[in-house]
């Protein structure tokens, strides 16, 4: 039995340890906004915070993860409110939107360590896919962001 | 900046202005959603799962609540382009209601059935059809909707219908001012039939569009509350795992499922008669596990021998023999006999995926008289008639909940996904959802057709081209999705962008030879072109540099007459900043196609490293769609065509292997990524006429063609077959 | 892959350890002694090629005079072996000449198959003979040029290479260390890989009276570990639970067999019993350490550095975008399923083909006994360059309290060229 807190909830987990967190999120917790893009940690549409720290919860285990705390999605705000958010909705960014969940769970944590990133920071830590090709305007997102969070 | 500018202030007369400057262009690239727009609102759950039909409802389409909000169904699919907030902003142009009021929710496909295609004879969104398919229909579908509306308020004031107006969702009597709200009029507008029709709206008549507006999905896709066929949840719900044969077109020999006995939350094994699959209570990994387990062997045939190597031998061997004539004018051969300088080239485009980022998956409920299926699919009506043909329900009997689709591109419109969760169903006789993994989604693809084209040209003292032929090998789209064609014609996507290529050259002949294979190709973004204007644009090319001419300048040429042409290429080749001089190691290239009757020309800038390594900095797109509806999910769409076009010309690769695909996930199958992505410029440009463009695929056609000719001017290297990353571009390299 | 690596396919390749559970025991009891020795031989790896018949043959093998070609020892009578006496097999696999009386590649590891016992091979002729199915496949020709097709050298090689006779018990040794050796340097032919070989590619030891005896040795664009015991580098780390959890599992304490070490847990090891890998275990944890090394302390600078997104090291940049997701930014993955590289023996290595390797082709799928592992090394040819892979690789070599030297973009380009990516598709040789 695996203890784990998913926004803020504490959840029992009974299940094979080898199974990553995605599944746990989406078929036993049924928070559906993490989303399986590739299961082998290539696309990020998975990503989630683990202890705060951004990870693709397709390539960790459930095993692993006792006592740790989990935020997906659906636990950033509860009203669409956080600046990554606003400025996701400012610049107009997803287009299937599929991919967004992870790319703006990527970004949360990436503003955090990089608060007034350059372009080239950008482009190193945020490796999420979006093959509806959003990368435009999600870069004009994430500047926007940092703005936003500094002030 | 602009964006919001134009948005704020946009009126028609203004756009108008903004379309006829200098630069011929409307630019809308760093369009933020305006502070003042007001934006209509769409569930999270875009499906209706009860499809019970509200009493308030004027019609099929649309329902007016008693607090003025108007419900608006939209009839095709949302997959990322748009068009969910388009075609409802059209009605609202012509139904004159407050767009801040508006709701949005998917039309019923099963209603559809029942109620005599009321949403129009096709719900697909495909071909770029989405809005200029359905443009006309729901215009009108608004107009009667507002006609209907002041005829109802005129009969309660006892006036006639024409001293009435309608706006903002409320009636007015002009001369007596008084007025009544679109929800207080909506039940007697109902019972209303109109003696005629009314004309709908000219674009010279829209006020309300074109008008830049954040998309109305954009809340639930920054808060994970979209639902996407793979978010269905359905009580009772069981998970499958499945695995094809890897070679299309192959059997399952057997299968030995005794390593799954005992195993916890294993519902059942199910073969197929192409496929097995694993159930499981809890979760689709189990599935997955447990599948991971079996190892079935197949029955593959004479296609587990086939080779990509082998099928280009192949193809290429067919370049010599007899092909159909697509186009012939003039005489090629007179125009190459005698003294005309000739150049030739082969060029050659691999089979693609299309890996939409939400693999295939599909959620059913099969009872002995309804099936629910949840999906999300590019063509909900054909969804209803492949699911009741796989149950044998009648197709009245099937609801089809489509969802939020997570990409499509082509892929989604095959529904093979669905009738495979149906068989399954039928053995589980229980509520299951399906999910591909990322490797069947690459294995189970219906692939972008293989081809090579080979190219002759003579050219006339001037250099320019005076004849041209074009022979294509490659397989047939439409033997593969089982459509009839004459066997004397050339199917149009086997020759598109080759045999109405914009270009006036006198003598131009464009045949084809179709050779299929065991591997089924489909329509795939921007279908023929997306791979023929690479070749004719990389071809063009080299005939300019050979003769020493400007790429742009002999393109300009070949185009004379055609002023919307040439106004597009002009545009691409201004802002692209065509001529100014760059660093060393780096050039620019220019391309330009039709598609789906919008026009597109890119410039792309490129850097290559000495060590070969490619970066394409900057691309400059010049789209001129005719009409627009809203600019700003217009832009999103030529930004993301480029970049899906820059992963084909890039990386893009399906290598055939013993039969089968040897691709199966992101690693094998690489995908542009933020690092790589240029910075996209997108300059909107429409100039009116008879017909309006698509906009979900014009601008993928020109971006391989656009870098392999700025590779050129980089290297002097000639790039004729794709991926670009195949070739070793390293300095000194041959 | 080379003669070696895939011939004498024996590369334990290990990546380093936290914390974990015990593999459970082995219950299934094998089908023949003939059958339980053959798989201890990894027979199956060489003599069955993917989608074959069970030791029909056919494998190409890459060498450095040119391909050959696995042979069928099926018992057809025509074209494997039904036409061998008991004395003909056991001349072939003990002393590597065929009944014909050419000479074999030592592609096949009689040099380690002539410490078998009698009853062994006989043993394994009966297996052979009576429970694998004939198969009528024809050996294809090898593909070596004519000039150096001259197999009389190889008698040479022979007599000069080889220490004929069986295994004689060590006294001094228990029962278990002396079945330990038996299996490592017979049938387990560990040392075709984890040895390293002298110029006429013989293996410079073939047990434990030299230090130089499996001390870990390149291969084909490998590291075959050290398994001596060695403490950054080697088994110096492990208990004996650790090495029967490795071999019984793939994965012990938090390593994850890799490389050509995929083949033989594939195929051979999780077969034998509980005592066997007992045997093996108490026998490598008998070789003392070839050097004198300190264990890794861990450092968890490296992590925070990451963390606060302010590192200079040119691979911090690639590590933190991609490896991290799994591997984490505190370098500990997620053992026993993800393994850590913190302290990694491979990552510890002087040299880095291994890391590299995995790194560039990622991981062939590990199944154990029918079951693939649950998670896999991608492959990153495609995404990175070879200095982007250098860069990382250094980085990780150097990380959390690593130290190994620096890796350069030519070694990487040059095991670009010389090695194949992995393929997540699962591959199951049959024994029957
Ligand atoms: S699904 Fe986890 S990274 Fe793609
Ligand atoms: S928005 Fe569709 S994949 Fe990113």
């Amino acid at each position: 039995m695996i203890t784990i807190e998913v926004n803020g909830t504490s959840k029992q987990i009974d299940i094979e340890p080898d199974t990553p967190l995605l599944w746990v999120l989406r078929d036993i917790v049924g928070l559906t906004g993490t989303k399986f893009g590739c299961g082998i940690a290539q696309c990020g549409a998975c990503t989630v915070h683990i202890d705060g720290k951004p990870m693709r919860s397709c390539s960790v285990p459930i095993g692993a993860l006792d006592g740790k705390k989990i935020t997906t999605i659906e636990g950033l705000s509860p009203d669409n409110s956080h600046p990554v958010q606003r400025a996701w909705i400012a610049e107009d960014v997803p287009q299937c939107g599929y991919c967004q969940s992870g790319q703006i769970m990527a970004t949360v944590a990436f503003l955090k360590e990089f608060p007034a990133p350059t372009d080239a920071e950008i482009d190193a830590n945020i490796t999420n896919i979006c093959r509806c090709g959003t990368y435009e305007r999600l870069r004009r997102a994430i500047h926007r962001a940092a703005d936003l969070i500094k002030a | 900046m602009h964006g919001s500018r134009i948005a704020s202030t946009l009126s028609r007369r203004h756009f108008i202005l903004t379309a006829a400057t200098a630069a011929g262009g409307f630019m809308i690239g760093i369009g933020a959603a305006p502070r003042t727009a007001h934006a209509a609102t769409v569930p999270g759950q875009p499906w209706n799962d009860d499809n019970a039909y509200p009493p308030n409802e004027i019609d099929a389409w649309i329902a007016i609540d008693p607090d003025d909000s108007i419900l608006i169904r939209y009839q095709r699919s949302e997959m990322g382009q748009g068009s969910m907030t388009a075609l409802p902003m059209m009605i609202t142009e012509e139904l004159q209601c407050d767009w801040s009021k508006v709701r949005i929710e998917y039309a019923s496909p099963n209603r559809n059935l029942r109620q005599n295609k009321v949403y129009g004879p096709s719900m697909r969104s495909a071909g770029s059809q989405t809005v200029r398919g359905s443009q006309k229909l729901v215009q009108q579908v608004g107009a009667s909707a507002r006609e209907r509306l002041i005829a109802a308020a005129a009969a309660h004031w006892i006036v006639p219908a024409a001293e009435c107006s309608a706006a903002q969702s409320v009636v007015t009597h002009n001369p007596s001012g008084r007025t009544l709200r679109y929800s207080e009029l909506a039940a007697d507008a109902a019972k209303i039939k109109l003696a005629a029709e009314p004309a709908i709206k000219t674009p010279a008549q829209f006020t309300f569009i074109p008008r830049p507006m954040p998309r109305v999905d954009v809340i639930h896709k920054t808060d994970g509350s979209a639902k996407f066929g793979m978010d269905a949840q359905v009580p009772g719900m069981v998970f499958a795992a499945i695995t094809a044969c890897p070679v299309p077109g192959g059997k399952l020999k057997s299968v030995d499922d005794s390593a799954l006995a005992g195993a916890p939350g294993i519902v059942s094994v199910v073969k197929l008669p192409n496929a097995v699959a694993v159930v499981a209570t809890d979760t689709f990994w189990r599935a997955k596990r447990a599948l991971s387990r079996l190892h079935p062997e197949w029955d593959v045939g004479a296609a587990g021998a086939v080779s990509s190597e082998e099928l280009s031998k192949t193809y290429r061997a067919a370049l010599s023999e007899p092909m159909l004539t697509a186009r012939n004018d003039g005489d090629v051969d007179q125009a190459m006999s005698g003294g005309a300088k000739i150049f030739e080239a082969i060029y050659e485009t691999p089979y693609l995926s299309h890996s939409p980022m939400e693999p295939m998956n599909a959620t059913v409920n099969l009872q002995p008289d309804r099936l629910d299926v949840w999906v999300g699919t590019q063509a909900a009506d054909e969804a209803t008639e492949a699911a009741a043909k796989a149950s044998g329900l009648k197709p009245e009997q099937v609801y089809v909940h489509n969802a939020f689709v997570g990409g499509g591109f082509g892929r989604r419109d095959a529904n093979d996904e669905v009738k495979q969760a149906i068989a399954i169903a039928k053995v589980v006789k229980r509520p299951v959802k399906l999910v591909w993994t990322r490797e069947e989604d690459t294995r189970q693809d219906k692939f972008r057709p293989h081809a090579v084209v080979a190219f002759k040209a003579a050219t006339g003292a001037d250099g320019m081209p005076s004849a041209w032929s074009m022979r294509v090998v490659t397989s047939s789209i439409y033997a593969s999705i089982g459509r009839s064609f004459p066997a004397n014609k050339v199917e149009p996507q086997a020759v598109n962008g080759l045999d109405n290529n914009g270009y006036n050259v006198p003598n131009t002949r464009v045949e084809a030879a179709i050779r299929n294979t065991h591997l089924p190709v489909w329509f795939w973004r921007a279908p023929g072109v997306n791979q023929h204007i690479f070749a004719i644009e990389s071809f063009l090319d080299e005939i300019a540099h050979a003769s020493g001419l400007d790429p742009y300048q002999v393109r300009r040429k070949l185009l004379a007459g055609k002023p919307d042409w040439v106004k597009v290429l002009d545009a691409a080749a201004e802002k692209g900043d065509w001529g100014k001089p760059l660093p060393p190691g780096s050039g620019r290239g220019i391309a330009i196609c039709q598609d789906d009757d919008s026009l597109c020309a890119q410039v792309a800038e490129v850097a290559v490293k000495p060590t070969g390594e490619v970066k394409v900095n900057h691309v400059t797109v010049a789209l001129d769609p005719r009409y627009m509806v809203n600019p700003l999910t217009i832009a999103e769409q030529a930004e993301g065509s480029v970049i899906f076009g820059l992963s084909a010309a890039l990386y893009g690769k399906i290598t055939i292997k013993d039969g089968a695909a040897v691709q199966g996930n992101f690693d094998t199958y690489r995908l542009v990524r933020l690092a790589e992505a240029p910075k996209i410029d997108v300059h909107l440009m429409p100039s009116g006429g008879k017909v309006w463009g698509g906009v979900a695929e014009a601008a993928t056609p020109p971006i391989a063609a656009a870098v392999a000719n700025a590779i050129f001017a980089a290297t002097g290297k000639r790039i004729r077959s794709l991926p670009i990353s195949d070739h070793d571009l390293r300095s000194g390299a041959a | 892959m080379t003669i070696i690596a895939k011939a004498a396919c024996c590369g334990l390749f290990l990546l380093a350890a936290v914390s974990a559970p015990r593999a459970d025991d082995n219950t299934s009891p094998p089908d023949s002694r003939g059958e339980y020795l053959a798989r201890a031989g990894d027979c199956v790896s060489c003599h069955s090629a993917p989608g074959g018949k069970a030791f029909a043959g056919g494998l190409k093998m890459g060498t450095p005079l040119g391909a050959i070609y696995s042979t069928n020892i099926t018992p057809d009578a025509e074209t494997g072996i039904g036409g061998y006496s008991l004395a003909e097999f056991d001349r072939a696999v003990r002393s590597g000449v065929a009944k014909d009386g050419h000479r074999l590649y030592p592609a096949m590891p009689y040099p380690s198959y002539a410490k078998l016992t009698d009853a062994d091979v006989a043993a394994l002729y009966d297996f052979f003979m009576k429970e694998v199915p004939a198969v009528h496949q024809a050996n294809l020709k090898d593909e070596i040029p004519p000039v150096l097709d001259m197999r009389w050298p190889l008698a040479i090689w022979n007599m000069v290479f080889m220490t004929n006779g069986s295994y004689a018990d060590k006294p001094g040794h228990d029962a278990a260390w002396n079945r330990g050796a038996y299996l490592v340097q017979g049938l387990g032919h560990c040392g075709a890989c984890h040895t390293p070989r002298g110029i006429a590619w013989n293996e410079k030891a073939l047990d434990e009276s030299s230090s130089e005896y499996l001390s870990g040795a390149v291969l084909d664009g490998w590291y075959a570990a050290d398994l001596r015991g060695d403490i950054r580098t080697g088994l110096g780390g492990w208990s004996k639970e650790d090495v029967v959890d490795f071999l019984k599992a793939g994965h012990n304490r938090g390593e994850t067999a890799f490389g050509s070490m995929v083949d033989v847990v594939n195929n051979s090891t999780p077969y034998l019993s509980d005592a066997d890998l007992n045997a093996i275990a108490e026998y490598l944890k008998s070789l003392p350490a070839a050097s004198t090394q300190e264990a890794v302390a861990y450092n968890d600078a490296t992590t925070a550095d990451l963390h606060s997104g302010h590192v200079s090291q040119p691979g911090a940049s690639v590590y933190s975008g991609t490896c991290a997701n799994c591997h984490g930014a505190d370098g500990k993955g997620f053992t026993p399923y993800i393994p850590a590289l913190a302290g990694n023996p491979i990552v510890l290595e002087d040299d880095p083909s291994s890391l590299i390797n995995l790194v560039l082709n990622g991981s062939n799928p590990l199944v154990v006994k029918g079951t693939p592992d649950a998670y896999r090394m991608p492959q990153f040819r495609l995404q990175y360059t070879d200095q982007d892979i250098a860069d990382v690789v250094t980085f990780i070599r150097n990380g959390w309290g690593n130290q190994a030297p620096a890796v350069t973009a030519a070694q990487v380009g040059e095991l670009r060229k010389t090695t194949d990516p992995t393929s997540d598709r699962v591959i199951i040789l049959k024994m029957r």
